[in-house]
């Protein structure tokens, strides 16, 4: 038995390494901690009708301090959902239309010529709409690739160089980025390596006719709902805390690890479909990505460990956008998050599948 | 808010329930891998088995020794499932995952954390019971590859193959059975029926021989001919065990004839001929017609002995029972003829040199006593199947009623060979009792040549050892030890008597040479 211990807390030791050096939450704490994001999550839900899935999943990447690509159609309550989200949280927010015309200082901010009170002129940098906690990119594939570029780099690195200085963005930093799939003339598509950036790339489905109806018959004239912060900053912080204590239990990392080795195409373990349609896999990135969505999803859950479960419920909104698809998946009209399913379906949960 | 201080026994449970998955596992997976296994051994068995039938003749009971393969088989079949035995982390993630896979149980397990120990322990039952996969479909296929090794040894090929020269072979061996059958039914050993039924069995495995194949054929003819064997032996023992109760009975009255003359005791020997005839009159009765009369003839003159005392009646009942024993030998020579007797079983049935020979001065002196004597007037109206004379009294001496007994008395005196190497007293020829007549013969004697040990030419010369020559005097005189001159030799030599001689003349010489 101590041997098996042993084995156990091994890979516990290891885990440990990864990021949970402490014990376990205990229950009351996770018990809180629920409690908390349970809060946030009806104030989402409050904002948007009928879009239960996509709130949670907005709240877990906010938990995760991830970043999010919305893609939907106009009107569908994109914009009110980062607006409901900030107000929750207690943030600030901006929002910048992105348009062809949109130059990376629009969005970062520059420095500008200025008369000093003393006299002479100065170089003084004026932030831009970036610095904010929550930034709304609306209709980012509308932007140039270079303007995309300074958006996604503040976006990986939380900071804005500008003539040699480097400033930090607010903590907490969270883009929620819109795409619209229709009207795809005159856009600039976010190169793959910019879509990593994305913890999650969400689909906003229109919402059902039961919603709608609530919809139209609350929200008089489309007036969003009066929010109020759900959560202190430093209630915000602790979730943050809590959520970096989840542990992952090592058969839940070990799955993420094979699944992400089997999405690349080359792999002995890829599942056909994934050979047959994929140009290029998962990066060590995705699995970062995944671990840290699941480790708030399990929070969420009340559970002070991640568990295959949510790996699964979390898979297609981080893979799907990070799999580089074939001419051939077009052709044949396979969508990314049929390959996740296939990767989740042929790659078992324990190694070897030992029954 | 519930109370969640740690309760180790939650994990203990939990704990338990991993190692039962455990061992439901490597069962299950030694039970695949047993099943694959032993259809793959069972494969091999039955191509080996094939092979060495086909290829080098081997029969099915050879073959079918090649499943033994079926235990390196099982030996690898454990140790795959060894290998294959689940971590105790990979048994809880199995668990974890028939739960639901919420990984509760995974990070109380890892962390050892006790206050999510009740929460794992709902989990784990709630993840119930593990029914692993035991391998049906291969234990199917070891089940299909059984078969195959059955049809491997059982499909006629190499040994089993009846080719035409088997076939001729397996005739053969069938006519000479019936050749058996004849010779036991003949000489008594079977009755009618008894030799119809091995008729009719030995007529079915003929018919037989195509289906049963080669070994089951040979083992068949085996079988039958071991019972005719058998029923010979019986015939041999039987007659054996007659022929000593008659040779016990003859020699039980020579030994009284030459003690006391007891007649009681002769006709008690007399009594255990004619037992002997008649029990061997009854089982040689069926086949021959001549042996009950023979058997009958030799109890009236047991009886006849009994009441008179006769030697010609003792000299006839031993003509008789030396008539049986050649009616006997006849027939198992008959029997050994049909190869069902060895030679040493007929040899057994000669009766011993010694015996034979009484048998024959017996039987001789009884012939010449009828031959010279007188009979008395009782004999003689007896021998004529007349009615004695009134008043008549048997007259003895020269006639064979009472004093037969002290005829028989001489001539067992006249010293018959006893048996074993020697000629015995009087001038009996030299005999070699217990051999056969046919080594027997090949005794004779041989002129030896002399020993070439002294022959300067013989390679044996150089390892002669020479003693050193004593002088007989000085030896004597030195230490007056006795026999330290050699006299020790010449004791062991000379017998007794003449030894005595010696010393006496030595004495009497050393005394007179003294003197001078």
């Amino acid at each position: 038995m101590s041997s098996n211990k042993a084995d156990l807390q091994g890979s516990a030791e290891m885990s440990g390494v990864l990021g949970s050096p402490t014990g376990l939450l205990s229950p009351d704490d996770v018990a809180a901690a629920r409690a908390s994001a349970q809060g946030l999550l009806n104030g989402l839900d409050t904002a948007l009708f009928g879009q239960g899935p996509l709130t949670r999943l907005v709240l877990v990447a906010c938990l995760a301090r991830g970043h999010v690509l919305l893609e939907g159609a106009p009107g569908l309550g994109k914009t009110e959902l980062v607006k409901a989200l900030a107000r929750l949280l207690g943030l600030g927010w901006r929002r910048v239309q992105f348009t062809p015309d949109l130059l990376p200082g629009d969005v970062t901010g520059g420095p500008v010529l200025e008369e000093q009170p003393g006299g002479g002129r100065a170089l003084v940098f004026h932030p831009g709409p970036v610095f904010t906690h929550v930034l709304l990119a609306d209709e980012i594939n509308r932007a140039s690739p270079k303007t995309q570029a300074a958006l996604l780099e503040a976006m990986a690195e939380r900071r804005v160089s500008a003539l040699g200085e480097t400033r930090s963005l607010p903590e907490p930093f969270y883009v929620l980025a819109t795409q619209n799939p229709i009207e795809l003339e005159g856009t600039y598509p976010l190169p793959e390596a910019q879509l990593d950036r994305f913890l999650f790339k969400l689909e906003v489905a229109n919402p059902d006719r039961a919603s709608l109806e609530r919809l139209i018959v609350e929200r008089r004239g489309g007036a969003g709902p009066q929010l109020d912060a759900a959560i202190e900053v430093a209630g915000l912080h602790a979730l943050f805390a809590a959520v970096g204590r989840v542990h992952l239990p090592r058969p839940v990392a070990n799955w993420i690890a094979r699944l992400v080795e089997a999405s690349h195409p080359g792999a002995a373990t890829a599942p056909e479909p994934i050979r047959r349609y994929v140009r290029a896999g998962l990066s060590p990135r995705a699995a970062i990505a995944i671990v840290e969505a699941a480790r708030a999803h399990a929070l969420l859950a009340g559970k002070p460990g991640v568990g295959f479960d949510d790996v699964r419920a979390l898979a297609a909104p981080t893979f799907g956008h990070r799999l580089v698809l074939d001419y051939r998946a077009r052709l044949d009209g396979i969508a990314a998050r049929d390959l996740v399913a296939a990767l989740l379906a042929e790659v078992p949960e324990l190694d070897g599948a030992r029954r | 808010m519930a109370d969640h201080s740690p309760d180790p026994t939650h994990l203990a449970h939990v704990e338990a329930r991993i190692t039962r998955w455990r061992r439901r596992v490597w069962a299950a997976a030694f039970a695949r891998e047993a099943g694959q296994a032993t259809a793959f051994a069972l494969v091999a068995a039955g191509a080996g088995a094939l092979i060495a039938r086909a290829v080098w003749g081997a029969s099915a009971s050879q073959a079918v020794w090649l499943a033994i393969l079926v235990v390196p088989a099982l030996a690898v079949a454990f140790v795959r499932a060894r290998k294959s035995l689940p971590s105790r982390a990979e048994t809880a993630a199995a668990i974890d995952l028939a739960a639901g896979g919420n990984g509760i149980l995974l990070a109380a397990l890892e962390r050892a954390d006790g206050r999510w120990g009740e929460r794992a322990g709902r989990e784990a039952r709630a993840a119930g019971d593990l029914t692993p996969d035991l391998g049906g479909g291969r234990w199917l296929g070891a089940a299909a590859a059984a078969c195959f090794v059955l049809l491997a040894l059982s499909v006629p090929l190499g040994a089993e193959r009846i080719d035409a020269s088997h076939s001729e072979r397996l005739g053969g061996f069938a006519e000479r059975l019936s050749e058996q059958i004849a010779a036991l039914a003949e000489s008594g050993a079977l009755n009618s029926a008894e030799s119809q039924a091995m008729l009719e069995r030995l007529e079915s495995l003929q018919s037989g021989f195509e289906d049963f194949g080669i070994e089951a054929s040979m083992e068949a003819v085996d079988r039958l001919f071991e019972e005719l064997a058998h029923k010979a032996d019986e015939q041999a023992f039987l007659a054996q065990s007659v022929l000593d109760r008659v040779e016990s009975g003859a020699r039980d009255m020579l030994e009284q004839a030459l003690a006391d003359a007891d007649p009681a005791a002769i006709a008690e020997g007399a009594r255990k001929i004619a037992a002997a005839l008649e029990k061997a009159a009854q089982a040689l009765g069926e086949s021959s017609a001549s042996t009950p009369a023979l058997a009958a003839q030799a109890k009236a003159l047991a009886e006849a002995l009994g009441a008179s005392m006769s030697l010609a009646q003792a000299g006839q009942l031993l003509d008789l029972a030396e008539g049986l024993r050649e009616q006997l030998e006849a027939r198992l020579g008959r029997l050994a003829a049909a190869g069902l007797l060895d030679g040493a079983r007929l040899e057994r049935l000669a009766s011993a040199p010694g015996a034979r020979a009484a048998f024959e001065r017996l039987a001789e002196a009884a012939r010449k006593h009828k031959s010279e004597s007188k009979p008395c007037a009782v004999c003689a109206a007896r021998e004529r199947g007349e009615r004695c004379p009134p008043g008549a009294k048997c007259e003895g001496g020269s006639c064979s009623h009472g004093v037969g007994l002290a005829e028989l008395g001489a001539i067992a005196a006249e010293g018959a060979a006893s048996g074993g190497t020697g000629r015995g007293p009087g001038d009996a020829p030299l005999t070699f009792a217990g051999e056969s007549k046919h080594r027997a013969e090949e005794f004779g004697l041989e002129a030896l040549g002399r020993i070439g040990i002294d022959d300067p030419e013989a390679a044996l010369e150089r390892w002669r050892v020479e003693a050193e020559a004593e002088a007989v005097g000085e030896a004597v005189g030195a230490d007056g030890v006795r026999g330290a001159a050699g006299d020790g030799t010449g004791r062991r030599r000379m017998s007794p008597r003449h030894r005595a001689a010696l010393e006496a003349y030595n004495q009497d010489r050393a005394g007179s040479q003294d003197s001078h």
